[in-house]
């Protein structure tokens, strides 16, 4: 989120609108966004059926895979702040999504881990290429 | 794992954390969206 943040300028040159999915409750939500301390449109799919559309899996094996408990041993270690929650379902994976003004699917990224995100660079890259121009809008 | 390129992103309508709604079809008329699925712990 913070890498995010701190593109947000190049992103605004392309006119991208960044949106936030998840799945807690409002109240998850709220308390996020104020942690987080992003502006970004936060919306709620508790049935994850936009999750499933996306095709983001839920999975035992990579939600709770060597590198994910080395990465939140490494982060509790540091003393950095770690949202341990027990709301909703704790299976789930995530990912980021790039669609194009034109609905088409510029850039599908299936995280593997927590930190594992396609880095800005890449999704600027992405809407620079001449062939999705057009259809970035 | 990263796709490039694909088909049509399903629309989809959702409530924000008060209660308005928003469709993909909202954003993209102001331009390219990016999702971000966020999973339970980050």
């Amino acid at each position: 989120m913070a890498q995010l943040r701190r593109f947000e300028e190049q992103f605004q040159e392309h006119d991208v609108q960044i949106v936030l999915i998840a799945f807690g409750s409002p109240h998850w939500a709220r308390i996020f966004v104020d942690e987080v301390g992003v502006d970004y449109p936060m919306l709620l799919d508790p049935e994850k059926e936009v999750y499933r559309a996306y095709g983001f899996e839920r999975s035992m094996l990579r939600a709770y895979s060597p590198q994910v408990i080395w990465y939140y041993l490494k982060a509790i270690a540091a003393r950095r702040p770690v949202r341990l929650s027990t709301e909703g379902d704790t299976l789930q994976l995530g990912g980021n999504v790039l669609v194009g003004r034109d609905g088409r699917i510029l850039l599908h990224h299936y995280s593997r881990q927590p930190t594992d995100r396609p880095s800005p660079d890449s999704i600027l890259a992405r809407l620079r290429e001449p062939a999705f121009r057009s259809r970035a809008g | 794992m990263s796709v490039f390129g694909g088909p049509q992103a399903p629309d989809f309508t959702l409530p924000d954390y008060q209660g308005q709604m928003f469709s993909l079809d909202q954003f993209l008329e102001d331009g390219p969206a990016l999702l971000v699925f966020l999973r339970h712990l980050a």
